[in-house]
């Protein structure tokens, strides 16, 4: 055995592998440390007083005087032309993340079940419309959408966010569409052969069955929406949500130079993702092979 | 349970079947075309509708309600900026847009797909500590755009920038720009690729990692056996069988590239540096410039669309090309 393996590093293209193995663990241990070294740097950054910061930013071990302060102001402060706090904006982004959510695990879920198992000429043209809407930069037609949500009064309302969410067609639709056009049939066949309608066998039958992909997809809406900064600023001023909140921080705190409050903001932003993600890592990642991109 | 019941009854009479057959029909029918009416009143609305009235648009000054038709002014604006007939300097509406905006296609395409690629395929061959990178390096995928942004902002700009302390404590401050990094023309946009090539390795790490699942482990067993190395099982086996998901990814890192603004507006939404086509369309938007936002939009969109129907025309060939 060792016989053999003396000989595999001997020969020329095992010399290669090593300095392969060598670059490739280098590089993923960078990526790695430095994404870790950026949460380390804002939380402890968090804590510190701004005349430690301003003095050497660097120097996120310096903790003389920490302190939670920070914090305090953050969540004691109003913000922005609407004044809201942050347990305002707490408020904001949780209507959203809680509607929206339900909205992208109803429509795009059943949608993409009737593309899959009816033959329509609609969902043979909803499967076009996905295709055609990959290949056109979506970031064209913003203006147009601003300006007929301020047109129809639907510009800072739940309403308008709640609207523009309750689309079916799309990426999540197609997804959904492979996962049902791959799963068996014979429940939903016998159901039928006993009576069951069509409504009653997609939420009885198929839709528990396709429930790792909704939740998976479900928890990476949840991050999305409450990441998302663009909608609220474009759509939602007047109730600002953590993300938009944060960023009003960030700017404030940049003017008076109170970097500290600007990493507390973020640290608490970035604290709910983190145990978001850490209670689900395992679910997203081995879903997403599920209902993964199919060549 | 419920089959083996239903299998053991007497079939019903030939005429009874198709009646019945005919009403599940009719039935289905109107189920499916009431599950799918609204995606496609939404769909029609906010996608065709929005696309055509932003062509409409774009032939439009001001906004909405106060504004008239000014033909191609819009355009001819655009088109002066783009091709540097008006020179535009500290405005973001600049020959740079164009630019800027395609040169984060090979840089998606040539650095973060393959240093993507090269890491899912260590972490799917289980170098020491996956289970770690696996989720650490997902991370940027997770954390807002708005936190990694200004995380960036406060390493590079202004005085007091990070980068800038840490040179300054190395005695290596005569190389920082006079304008700093991002407001001097030859590092701004250098160091927003830097930071996209960081932040942009993350996403589809998950995709590629859960398509190399589904390579057959005896494959790789046997040519082990064979003595082949490393990098041999990447790019005879993990490669050719990854190909049509490596050909859909690219399709979507090329439109993603036209949709790249967040960063901009995030670190400084008026340097002229850092401008794109994306920035421009949101900048005049959120400034009510509707027409002009349009017209920038139109552009984005036809130049997307070439860029990305020749990408998926030329994956497509070689797609078929590759087989296992």
């Amino acid at each position: 055995m060792t016989k053999k393996i003396e000989s595999e590093f001997k020969s020329p293209a095992h010399i290669g592998d090593i300095v392969y193995k060598v670059l490739v663990t280098l590089g993923i241990f960078l990526f790695s440390f430095s994404f870790v070294l950026v949460l380390v740097w804002m939380a402890l950054n968090s804590l510190r007083v701004q005349k430690s910061y301003f003095n050497k930013p660097y120097a996120f071990w310096d903790l003389k005087g920490a302190t939670f302060d920070n914090y305090v102001q953050i969540f004691t402060m109003k913000y922005g032309a609407s004044r809201a706090t942050m347990w305002v904006m707490l408020k904001n982004s949780l209507v959203m993340i809680v509607v929206c959510t339900l909205l992208q695990a109803v429509i795009p879920v059943i949608t993409g079940y009737v593309v899959a198992r009816y033959r329509t000429k609609l969902g043979s043209l909803a499967e076009q419309f996905v295709i055609i809407s990959m290949v056109i930069p979506a970031i064209g037609s913003t203006a147009s959408t601003y300006a007929f949500m301020t047109a129809i009064k639907l510009k800072n309302t739940w309403a308008g966010i709640f609207l523009m969410n309750a689309g079916g067609i799309g990426f999540g639709m197609l997804l959904y569409k492979n996962y049902f056009a791959s799963i068996s049939w014979e429940y939903a066949e016998s159901a039928f052969l006993d009576g069951a309608g069509n409504l009653r066998v997609f939420f009885n039958i198929m839709y528990p069955q396709a429930m790792p992909l909704i939740v998976s997809m479900g928890i990476l809406s949840v991050i999305g929406l409450w990441n998302d900064y663009m909608t609220p600023y474009l759509y939602l001023n007047s109730k600002p949500t953590v993300a938009l909140g944060v960023y009003t921080i960030q700017t404030i705190a940049e003017g008076r130079s109170a970097m500290p409050q600007a990493f507390a903001a973020m640290s608490f932003m970035t604290v709910f993702v983190l145990i978001l993600y850490a209670s689900f890592s395992k679910t997203i990642m081995s879903s997403m092979s599920v209902g993964g991109l199919k060549g | 349970m419920i089959k083996q019941q239903t299998g053991g009854a007497k079939p019903a009479s030939p005429d009874k079947i198709s009646n019945g057959m005919k009403r599940k029909k009719i039935k289905d029918k109107i189920f499916a075309y009431s599950v799918l009416i609204w995606p496609t009143i939404h769909f029609v609305i906010f996608w065709i509708c929005m696309n055509a009235s932003t062509i409409l648009l774009s032939f439009r000054s001001g906004n909405l309600q106060v504004g008239s038709w000014n033909n191609f002014r819009n355009y001819a604006g655009a088109f002066r900026a783009i091709f540097g007939i008006d020179k535009n300097e500290g405005m973001i509406m600049n020959w740079r847009a164009l630019l800027n905006t395609l040169s984060l296609i090979p840089l998606s395409m040539c650095i973060n797909l393959p240093i993507t690629l090269i890491f899912s395929f260590a972490i799917f061959r289980k170098i020491k500590g996956y289970r770690i990178y696996q989720v650490v390096l997902f991370l940027p995928a997770m954390i807002s755009a708005t936190v990694l942004c200004f995380v960036f902002k406060m390493f590079v700009n202004g005085n007091n920038a990070v980068l800038n302390k840490i040179l300054a404590a190395l005695h290596w401050d005569g190389i920082i720009p006079v304008n700093n990094w991002l407001g001097d023309k030859h590092t701004a946009w250098p160091a927003m690729l830097l930071f996209s090539v960081w932040t942009g390795i993350s996403t589809n790490i998950i995709y590629f990692g859960s398509s190399m699942a589904r390579v057959p482990e005896s494959v790789i067993e046997s040519v082990q056996l064979d003595g082949a190395s490393e990098m041999k099982i990447f790019t005879k086996i993990v490669i050719p069988i990854l190909w049509p998901t490596i050909c859909t990814m690219t399709v979507s890192i090329v439109s993603g590239c036209f949709a790249w603004y967040m960063p901009s507006l995030l670190v400084a939404p008026s340097n002229e540096y850092l401008t794109t086509l994306g920035l421009i369309v949101i900048v005049n938007t959120k400034a009510n410039q509707f027409g002009l936002a349009a017209a920038w939009g139109v552009i984005t969109g036809v130049i997307g669309m070439i860029v990305i129907t020749v990408f998926r025309k030329v994956m497509g060939r070689h797609a078929e090309e590759v087989e296992f």
